[in-house]
């Protein structure tokens, strides 16, 4: 019986694998050969019906946006029915990496869900396409492109906009006597959280056991703090010609984002715990005052809202670095946007597809599977949500487009960070921050990096 | 002086060390019902303030939901056929090397293969992921389950000649020679005599190929990437994301995934035992 | 005619040899061989051209501050999970031999928790870590304070792994002859007499083996605290393997990086002989 089992086992093994070496070899499709490509010139005659499979490469995880792109994909697929886009997700951690594989591997996706910003050494290494500005429709903010472009050359193509700011319930805010207007600048910000904790409420809804929410905000106030002033910030860092103490600006900042967080937000060890999704949560149930979050966060604390029963009304402003309201600003980007990779074996149905996202069509198809707010001006989802109000407003008078300025790159941008979060954690004095910041940098420098 | 005693005189073990026992196996299993929980809760659910309380109604949906949009049936047909063939490769190329070490280990360049295939379970997956990565897309093996199967057997190759050949050292020569002045070959032999005892550390290798292999997440980050030729843990990872997790789906996710292997367990596991006291235990 | 024999008979053996051969050498060797190629070069990882920069990055590593870092987590690491995976693994295999009743079933259930994914632990552990621990323990996530958070991973590969161990301790215990405890329990030994003098030392195998395959995993981790922290809070639980990994993508130099990753791979293959060795010796003793 035993004997019988095992050899049923090896059997059904060895079938399962003969059968899967047979399916293993899916999607054919996808490897259109290369020599289609120079035959296809003519961008506008895509009558020349070959079959094109575009590759998309994407990282967002949020169902609304993806099932966005699907629709996106079936309407633009409606258009030109020759040219299909295979959508691939990788989850962000691995994006990156996964894609620079792929390019040394000369196997690059047609499109890519990246901002140039974020990535400076793919643009150096040539790889991404250049475009030409008359492919973007009016209704788009000059900066916004600017933030796409780097030394003035335009690489991405943006299908929202957003950025970071401070949440906030009003009702709770009203019950402690804090105006929703005294929140612009940071001395309104603190007072606020000082009253609201003094009431036995909850100033700033946690989610700093994860790192990405703690990045934003020293990310946040470093862009719209020091950026605007000196658009050469992190070249400067970077190259050693400039270091962290030259800035005094640092200082005040790194205290006041660790006041914001040790202070007004890790207060006990739940709220140590909580990890991004559950910041969310907590402000949607109506646990927390405020929250220092992105635009994205709003149909996830709607959802949190609404199981809680919670009927509090919530309002959204900038996140302010000073106390000089005129140089607060709400650090603002094209969230999601994608480019186009020089290698790519289909560039003119790329751009085509990049064309067709710039339609008010596409954006009002994006902008309702999204929640998200559209590049395109003007264009509004069809339900909006209260809070689309406030965005809207807050980026029309506020929006600092931080990424017009060339980034932090490599492991200079992931030191910025973990640097800044490591001593917070430890609790350290923000001099010493700024000295970790510089030793850091320096350490890269000497071993080549 | 009271001499503690570890069995009564009924022959059981005392009172207290039942209790003691029974609960540090309980810690270690109770983990789990956080899965439940999360797995049983519709995702507003998930955002209330006490997450540990137990759901209110057995809530089916997250099942469906997340079978359909991980595409869990596909992930989990890659999974059983990587699985399948990676075990299948591996017992029959490592049993076969094994043997030829054990039998032939007078012979310098045998045994230096001994060494070789230990140092191998040494090298971590990060020295050469880069290189694999790019030799897979030189030769277009990239996200095609036959170059993700032979990759991770690969890298269980050494853990499991290991294991074999610890127990062929075990294996008496007589019934080879015996068959040896029958006039029969090696291969003959070992196939038709040898083999059939190595069932008990066969199965071993079996048990933990598979499992590593089920599990992996290094290898077929690096390997796969298209949801056609997806395994189970990039389906379940898939659930979270930067900004927005759907820890409902996860959960339901992977407790569809440990349903089959922990099935499987259940019906090796007495060959287990067998097969680690002669590969491990008996040096 | 003996020649040719002897011919044919040699070219059977390596037959045996020969899929083995052929898969290690595609799978391991040629990459290590090209990864040894990119380690003496300044690549990127992305450029289509490099360098060859000699002993550059050598020297760059044993310079760079976060090198020690790393070497610091993984070693506390390892000695957390070897000597913590170890030591309960044979003591729950004990107490569990000692004629509980439900043995049997306690054994399989121990064995629940290898069953799960990498990613499903990391699931499972972020919220206990994240929601048990501040509610019913009053204690905060050990994830997020820079000094425990390496422990706290480990606790996860405690977990994880225990089961592993106790199969292999299991295995070992039930091999140990019953006359020889009997013998010792006839001559006046208790309990912990009886396992220290007779059954421990009939352990030696195993505990070789369990001490070996700990630390060899322990000085390779990587899926750990990659799912679990990411290396963080800040650098706080960036293991060796991570470090390595970060240079390839996130950092842009994979010559740096590949460079890293050889040198760890000596100091595990030197780590791992050298503790095998000693652990052997002492079998031969006991």
């Amino acid at each position: 019986m035993k004997k019988l089992l095992s050899l049923l086992l090896v059997g059904a093994m060895s079938l399962a694998v003969l059968t899967g070496c047979g399916k293993g070899e899916e999607a054919p499709a996808a490897d259109a050969p290369a020599s289609d490509a120079p035959a296809a010139e003519t961008g506008a005659e895509n009558t020349s019906d070959e079959e094109v499979t575009l590759t998309f490469l994407h990282h967002m995880g949020e169902q609304g946006k993806q099932d966005g792109l699907v629709k996106l994909v079936e309407a633009f697929h409606e258009k030109y029915p020759n040219i299909n886009v295979e959508i691939e997700f990788l989850s962000r951690d691995d994006f990156i990496n996964q894609y620079k594989q792929r390019v040394s591997a000369d196997n690059a996706p047609d499109l890519i869900n990246y901002r140039p910003f974020e990535t400076p050494e793919l643009i150096e290494a040539g790889l991404i396409e250049e475009l030409d500005a008359s492919m973007f429709p009016e209704g788009i903010d000059q900066n916004c492109i600017k933030s796409l472009s780097i030394d003035g050359v335009i690489y991405g193509v943006p299908l929202d906009v957003g950025g970071y700011g401070f949440y906030y319930n009003i009702n709770q805010l009203e019950a402690v006597g804090v105006s929703p207007e005294s929140l612009n600048t940071r001395s309104g910000i603190l007072d606020a959280c000082e009253k609201l904790k003094a009431a036995g409420y909850t100033p700033l809804a946690s989610g700093y056991a994860e790192q990405w929410p703690e990045n934003i905000i020293i990310e946040g106030l470093t862009y719209t703090g020091i950026l605007p002033n000196h658009p050469t910030l992190f070249t400067d860092l970077m190259s050693g010609e400039k270091s962290f103490s030259d800035y005094p600006e640092f200082l005040e900042i790194v205290d006041y984002g660790q006041k914001l967080v040790g202070t007004y937000s890790v207060i006990d060890d739940k709220a140590a715990s909580q990890q991004a999704s559950d910041q969310y949560a907590q402000f949607g149930r109506g646990d927390a005052a405020m929250m220092m979050q992105g635009t994205w966060a709003v149909s996830d604390i709607r959802i949190a809202q609404e199981a809680a029963g919670n009927t509090d009304e919530f309002g959204f402003t900038i996140y302010p670095w000073s106390d000089d309201v005129n140089s607060n600003y709400m650090p603002a980007n094209a969230d999601d946007s994608f480019m186009i990779s020089k290698d790519s074996k289909h560039k003119e149905e790329a751009l085509l597809f990049a064309g067709f996202c710039m339609t008010e069509e596409a954006g009002k198809i994006w902008t309702n599977a999204s929640g998200c707010i559209s590049a395109l001006s003007g264009v509004m989802p069809d339900d909006a949500d209260p809070l689309m109000e406030y965005f809207t407003k807050t980026l029309a008078d506020h929006a600092y487009f931080f990424e017009m300025n060339p980034g932090l790159a490599g492991q200079y941008y992931q030191d910025f960070d973990k640097v800044y979060i490591e001593g917070r954690v430890a609790g350290i004095s923000p001099e010493e921050v700024i000295e970790n910041w510089q030793a850091a940098y320096d350490n890269i420098r000497a071993t080549g990096g | 002086m009271k001499k503690k005693r570890l069995q009564t005189v009924s022959g059981k073990a005392p009172l207290w060390l039942t209790v003691v026992m029974w609960l540090i196996v309980l810690l270690f299993v109770s983990p789990f019902y956080i899965l439940f929980i999360y797995a049983f809760k519709p995702r507003e659910a998930t955002m209330l303030s006490n997450p540990l309380s137990l759901p209110d109604s057995l809530y089916l949906d997250n099942f469906a939901e997340a079978v359909e949009k991980s595409k869990f049936f596909l992930a989990f047909k890659n999974s059983l056929i990587c699985t399948a063939g990676g075990v299948v490769i591996l017992v029959i190329v490592c049993s076969m090397a094994a043997y030829i070490i054990v039998r032939r280990q007078k012979s310098w360049f045998y045994a230096m293969w001994q060494y070789i295939f230990l140092a191998a379970v040494m090298l971590p997956f990060q020295t050469v992921m880069f290189p694999i990565y790019r030799n897979l897309v030189t030769f277009k093996m990239l996200n095609t389950l036959p170059a993700y199967i032979l990759v991770s057997a690969g890298f269980q190759l050494g853990f499991d000649i290991f294991l074999y050949c610890g127990f062929i050292k075990t294996v008496p020569l007589e019934l080879e020679e015996a068959a040896f002045i029958d006039g029969c070959g090696r291969m003959r032999t070992f196939w038709t005599i040898v083999f059939p005892l190595l069932k008990p550390v066969t199965m071993t290798v079996v048990v933990l190929s598979a499992l590593a292999i089920w599990n992996d997440y290094q290898i077929a980050l690096v390997v796969i990437s298209k949801p056609a030729v997806a395994t189970l843990p990039l389906a379940q990872q898939s659930f979270i994301g930067q900004q927005i997790s759907y820890l409902n789906l996860a959960a339901a996710a992977c407790l569809l995934s440990v349903i089959p292997i922990f099935v499987m367990y259940l019906f090796l596991q007495k060959y287990i035992v067998k097969g680690v006291v002669a590969g491990a235990v008996k040096g | 005619m003996r020649g040719k024999r002897k011919w044919v008979s040699g070219m059977t053996d390596f037959v045996f040899l020969l899929p083995a051969f052929v898969l290690f050498t595609a799978v391991i060797a040629i990459p290590f061989i090209q990864a040894v190629g990119i380690a003496f070069t300044n690549w990127d990882g992305l450029s289509k051209t490099y360098q060859f920069n000699g002993l550059t990055n050598l020297t760059a590593l044993f310079k760079d501050a976060q090198t020690a870092n790393a070497v610091k987590n993984t070693l506390l690491y390892t000695i957390a999970t070897c000597v913590g995976v170890n030591v309960l693994a044979l003591a729950i295999t004990v107490g569990l031999n000692a004629n509980i009743i439900g043995a049997r079933f306690l054994k399989s259930a121990m064995f629940a928790p290898i069953i799960a994914s990498l990613v499903i632990t990391a699931f499972i552990w972020g919220r206990i870590y994240g929601d048990v621990f501040p509610i019913n323990f009053g204690m905060p996530t050990p994830l997020t304070n820079t000094k425990t958070v390496v422990l706290g991973i480990a606790a996860m590969c405690l977990w994880r792994d225990t089961g592993l161990a106790m199969v292999i301790y299991n295995a070992g215990l039930q091999s140990v002859p019953e006359e020889l405890k009997e013998a010792a329990r006839v001559d006046g030994a208790n309990a912990w007499q009886t396992f220290w003098r007779v059954t421990f030392p009939m352990l030696a195998p195993a505990v070789t083996t369990c001490v070996t395959l700990w630390l060899g995993y322990g000085l390779k981790v990587f899926d750990y605290p990659k799912v679990a922290t990411n290396g963080g809070p800040g650098k706080a639980s960036e293991t060796f393997c991570i470090f390595v990994y970060n240079h390839f993508f996130t950092n842009n130099r994979a010559g740096y990086g590949q460079m890293a990753a050889l040198v760890m791979l000596i100091a595990v293959v030197i780590m791992t002989s050298a503790v095998t060795k000693i652990l052997r010796k002492r079998e031969v003793q006991m």
